[in-house]
């Protein structure tokens, strides 16, 4: 079936991007995370497809990993779903994730079910575009989606994509952006550190002598990562942001800075950052960690800016939307009826 | 992660040693001056050397039937490992060996193995021996994904894991063992977080990325030298050649092959200590060239040696048996 | 100097030949299932609790602790493998291989691994282990607790065998294995360990490699291995009274073999039985058949008589145990044969 086709008859499909990578970085090893084995994720995604059918969804497009993670949770297909693999190219790279949600955004997804942590969310809001995401976690640090069942998460997921919830139950989550001269060159849903590192190695970021600055697209009380470090700071509620300057100075804050590691960090300055603020990164060279993972190198020669922008994914919380539900009624019949 | 210059020019090094190495020994084999099998390493040079960056020669290894690499990255001389893939009296183990038993225990390097699965008890043991005596040394076990599936390494991680012993198990996910894709032979296509049934961390590392493998890897040996205990790291890289030379390698598509290469680690390494200003073009170019001088060297001297005199046949089995009992009878 | 001797039993004789050399040398180390026995269980953990299925090992670990003395798993590949491996590294270890018919479990360890790599690596490495495993008929335990199967053992390039039948080679062989730098398997038959006899002080060798006449004659000889040399003393005491003098030949050593003792003593007798409980086919019985007829041809004046096992496995019940056990009236019958 060629895309065009597929556009056609997109409206009510799901899309599920599964990260077969997520909950397995060092981060088990330098700290106390745990590990999310991905039979599990296969469970998860089960789940996920058992609420799907119940709300009458027909098609899911997924992302096609190498270990079969969605294609071993439809086992046989006992959902009896149109179940159709997303046509990219597997690189077993991030990029997999984010041409995959280009592909569903290209092609009218309902909405997006993401299984992973804050790094996974962050490569699929890249190129999702306008299209919700329904994120269960299943990462390191898992700020951005929801410790959900499946269950709950596809029977969200699924009552949006039939028509018996709309936009009004989505929330706009901000976003950070990174433009380096000029040119937009990346996005950070959670924070953005500006680390002395060198090389981006594991990815993973622990070590808070090596960081310099933190920025945080909101400050949320309750979590683990460089997010803690501003929420340790800043008890302001959303939808304000802040920068962190790290370093002997004003205070030290004590932090969950990954899954079972809590650390002292020496804070030099901060101040809240509200949508719209531009922050320069002076310290250069340097590597830039996007939602706790290093991801960029920055030349000495660059502008490097970040700018916290409002206009993030869209996003929704199974919890909410299945109150909502309810407050319409839907669960008063068999789901499928409504249709 | 700080890694001194002098450390990265022996990555590099030793990095590109390796793929010399292999690239020679599948033109050597080719020309059939090679006995046996061959299996090759090229493309997973990352894994053997950002491990064994952080190894001495007083730590062991244990490899795999894939070994050259494991060997270079451990410091074993290479002219007496091309001597050996001869099968002539000055290779490293004397022509016994050959390249799927190709070992050097003065250099920690306890054998490459023909038995898939063969080596993850016996670096239980190097690690075993390390904690009795007191001693900071650790073990590596390195093996493939076609071995995630034999007990042994299941057996092996366990017991290390119980004993806590100073072993680091480096799976090198290659994604196929011999022509049979991991997604099939993998009831749950997942090695890393096998590591939680033996309680013990399980990591997913990138392994054509040499700083990733090095940093991973590090943390893991410093880990077991504090007598943490074990560590499981998967690496997951692609193998250049087949699974043997010879192997048509019909089981992948060019495509797939040109999407490993754009990930080779040491292009990889290039570009990073280059764009860093780490270390000079020139610099590199001349390793490049040592390198090959070095390889030259070796088939040179590998060709010019001696083929083991027949009755050497007869020695080295025991330490200390009767002769005329190792003999034929007529 | 004359040293003191006493008696004990062939399972005393093993225990104080580890603790001697335990306490002689700290490379070495026992491992096994239930070698000290209870671990971890805090009311034993000094004194361990079984000390091996048949007590062998007793009370080793109140003297020699944990670190030393060490119940492994039900992992024969992992604990035999990681003996192999920490020999090569430099401890002596002696791994308990609970019986040998299990060997099938961890064969690839033994013969691939620990009996290889002194050859595959061109004489580089030693391997410096024991594996001591219980052998032999008689207790009932049927098909997978009985063979004997030092055959197959003997049969390997790199492993030296020894199977001691009293009380005094038991030691003596043990120590000698202990010290000696290739892997030695070491078969205990499981009839003999009541078995008492004198046994000396201290420490002292039986060297690995020497057979031993256990009881001279001029008319026959009887070469026996472990349990049968007793079976081949009896006959040989009961043949006296008939005025036949059977020299009794223990083997002591399968590999290397002492082929001297054995061509001497036909030289003196002239006729030859042998006497093996394992299987008959490519057995040590068939091997000492072979070499009467090779290099002792000259001297046969009658056929070669093997006294063996049937060609079964073990049988359970008493009575079909009794006729697979060769015994001294089986013995006997050849012997008449033949003189």
């Amino acid at each position: 079936m060629s895309g065009k086709q597929r556009a056609a008859g997109a409206p009510g499909a799901v899309g599920i991007i599964a990260n077969p990578a997520a909950g397995k970085d060092v981060r088990r090893l330098v700290a106390l995370a745990s590990t999310f084995d991905n039979q599990e994720k296969v469970r998860i995604v089960r789940r996920a497809l058992a609420g799907l059918t119940a709300t009458g969804v027909r098609r899911v497009y997924y992302l096609p990993d190498s270990f079969g993670i969605v294609t071993r949770a439809a086992e046989n297909n006992r959902f009896n779903l149109d179940l159709e693999p997303i046509p990219v190219p597997c690189t077993f790279t991030a990029s997999d994730s984010e041409q995959a949600a280009s592909w569903l955004a290209e092609h009218g997804a309902a909405c997006i079910m993401t299984l992973g942590g804050d790094g996974t969310n962050r490569v699929v809001a890249r190129g999702c575009r306008e299209v919700p995401l329904v994120p269960i976690a299943t990462g390191t640090n898992n700020v951005f989606p929801y410790l959900v069942d499946g269950t709950i998460a596809g029977l969200a997921a699924g009552l949006l994509a039939v028509g018996q919830l709309d936009d009004t139950c989505l929330e706009q989550r901000p976003r950070l952006e990174v433009w380096i001269d000029g040119t937009l060159v990346d996005i950070a849903l959670i924070d953005v550190a500006v680390s002395r590192e060198r090389f981006l190695g594991t990815r993973a970021i622990w070590d808070p002598n090596t960081i310099e600055q933190i920025i945080v697209s909101r400050v949320i009380p309750g979590v683990i990562g460089l997010a803690a470090v501003a929420a340790a700071l800043c008890p302001i509620p959303a939808p304000t942001g802040a920068f962190v300057e790290l370093g002997p100075g004003s205070v030290s804050v004590t932090v969950p800075l990954a899954p079972g590691l809590v650390t002292t960090v020496p804070v030099r300055a901060w101040c809240p950052v509200e949508p719209g603020d531009e922050i320069v990164i002076e310290q250069r060279p340097c590597t830039l960690a996007l939602d706790g993972e290093r991801e960029l190198r920055v030349e000495r020669s660059h502008r490097v800016t970040v700018r916290l922008s409002p206009s993030g994914p869209l996003v929704l919380d199974p919890r909410l939307a299945l109150g909502e539900a309810a407050r319409r009624g839907c669960f008063l019949s068999p789901l499928t009826s409504a249709l | 992660m700080e890694i001194p210059r002098e450390r990265l020019r022996w990555i590099y090094e030793r990095m590109a040693l390796i793929r010399a190495f292999e690239d020679r020994v599948a033109q050597e084999f080719a020309a059939g001056k090679l006995p046996g099998f061959v299996h090759l390493y090229a493309g997973e040079e990352a894994i053997a050397v950002g491990v064994c960056a952080h190894l001495t020669d007083r730590d062991y290894i244990t490899s795999t039937h894939r070994g050259h690499g494991h060997c270079i990255a451990k410091g074993v001389d290479v002219k007496a490992m091309m001597a050996e893939l001869f099968g002539k009296a000055t290779g490293v183990c004397k022509g016994k060996g050959g390249s799927m038993h190709i070992a050097d225990v003065d250099k920690g390097m306890l054998g490459a193995n023909g038995i898939v699965g063969g080596g993850p008890p016996i670096a239980c043991g190097a690690g075993l021996m390390a904690k009795t005596l007191g001693t900071d040394q650790v073990a590596v076990c390195f093996f493939g994904d076609g071995a995630a599936e034999q007990g042994t390494t299941h057996e092996a991680m366990n017991l290390a894991a119980i004993w806590k012993l100073p072993v680091v198990f480096v799976c090198e996910n290659n994604l196929y063992a011999e022509s049979t894709p991991w997604t099939y032979h993998c009831a749950a296509p997942d090695i890393a977080s096998r590591a939680a049934a033996y309680d013990m961390p399980g990591v997913l590392v990138d392994g054509t990325d040499v700083f990733a493998v090095y940093e991973a890897a590090g943390e893991a040996i410093a880990r077991a030298r504090r007598g943490e205990g074990p560590t499981l790291l998967e690496c997951r890289a692609f193998r250049y050649y087949g699974h043997f030379q010879g192997d048509a390698v019909s089981y992948r598509t060019p495509e797939e092959e040109a999407a490993y290469r754009q990930r080779d680690p040491i292009q990889r390494f290039r570009q990073t200590v280059l764009s860093q200003g780490l270390l000079s073009e020139d610099e590199l170019d001349a390793i490049d060239a040592a390198v090959q001088h070095e390889i030259n060297e070796a088939v040179r001297f590998a060709e010019a040696s001696p083929l083991p005199p027949p009755e050497d046949c007869l020695t080295d089995v025991y330490v200390s048996y009767p002769a005329e009992q190792l003999a034929f009878r007529h | 100097m004359v040293v003191a001797t006493r008696v004990l039993s062939y399972r005393q004789a093993i225990n104080e030949a580890l603790r001697l050399e335990m306490r002689r040398d700290p490379t070495v180390i026992l491992m096994g299932e239930d070698v000290a026995g209870g671990a971890t269980i805090q009311h034993i953990e000094q004194e361990g609790a079984w000390g091996g299925p048949l007590g062998v090992t007793k009370s080793l670990v109140s003297e020699f602790g944990r670190q030393r003395v060490l119940d492994t798993p039900i992992s024969e590949a992992a604990f035999i493998g990681a003996a192999v491996g920490a020999a090569v590294t430099g401890l002596r270890p002696v791994a308990e291989l609970m019986f040998v018919d299990f060997f099938g479990v961890c064969m690839d360890q033994i013969f691939n691994q620990g009996a290889k790599l002194r050859y595959m690596f061109g004489g580089k490495a030693k391997v410096p282990m024991v594996i001591r495993t219980m052998i032999g008929a008689g207790f009932g335990a049927a098909g997978q607790h009985s063979g004997c199967h030092y055959a197959v053992f003997a049969h390997m390039p790199g492993l030296k065998a020894v199977a001691p039948a009293t009380p005094y080679d038991a030691k003596g062989l043990l120590i000698a294995a202990i010290r000696d730098d290739d892997p030695v398997m070491f078969f205990e038959h499981k009839m003999l360990y009541d078995m008492t006899g004198e046994v000396p002080e201290g420490d002292y060798v039986v060297p690995i490699g020497k057979a031993d006449i256990k009881r001279e004659g001029n008319d026959v000889t009887i070469v026996a291995i472990s349990r049968m040399v007793h079976i081949a003393l009896e006959a040989a005491k009961r043949l006296s009274t008939e005025g036949i003098e059977a020299e009794v030949v223990d083997l002591r050593s399968l590999s290397p073999l002492d082929e001297d003792a054995v061509l001497s003593s036909l030289a003196k007798t002239r006729r030859l039985v042998v006497v093996d409980e394992d299987n008959p086919r490519c057995s040590v019985a068939a091997d000492i058949a072979a070499l009467a007829v090779d290099k002792g041809f000259d001297y046969l004046d009658a056929p070669v008589k093997l006294v063996t096992a049937p060609h079964t496995p073990v049988p359970f019940s008493p009575s079909l145990e009794r006729y697979y056990i060769p015994t001294p009236e089986r013995v006997i019958a050849a012997v008449r044969e033949i003189v």
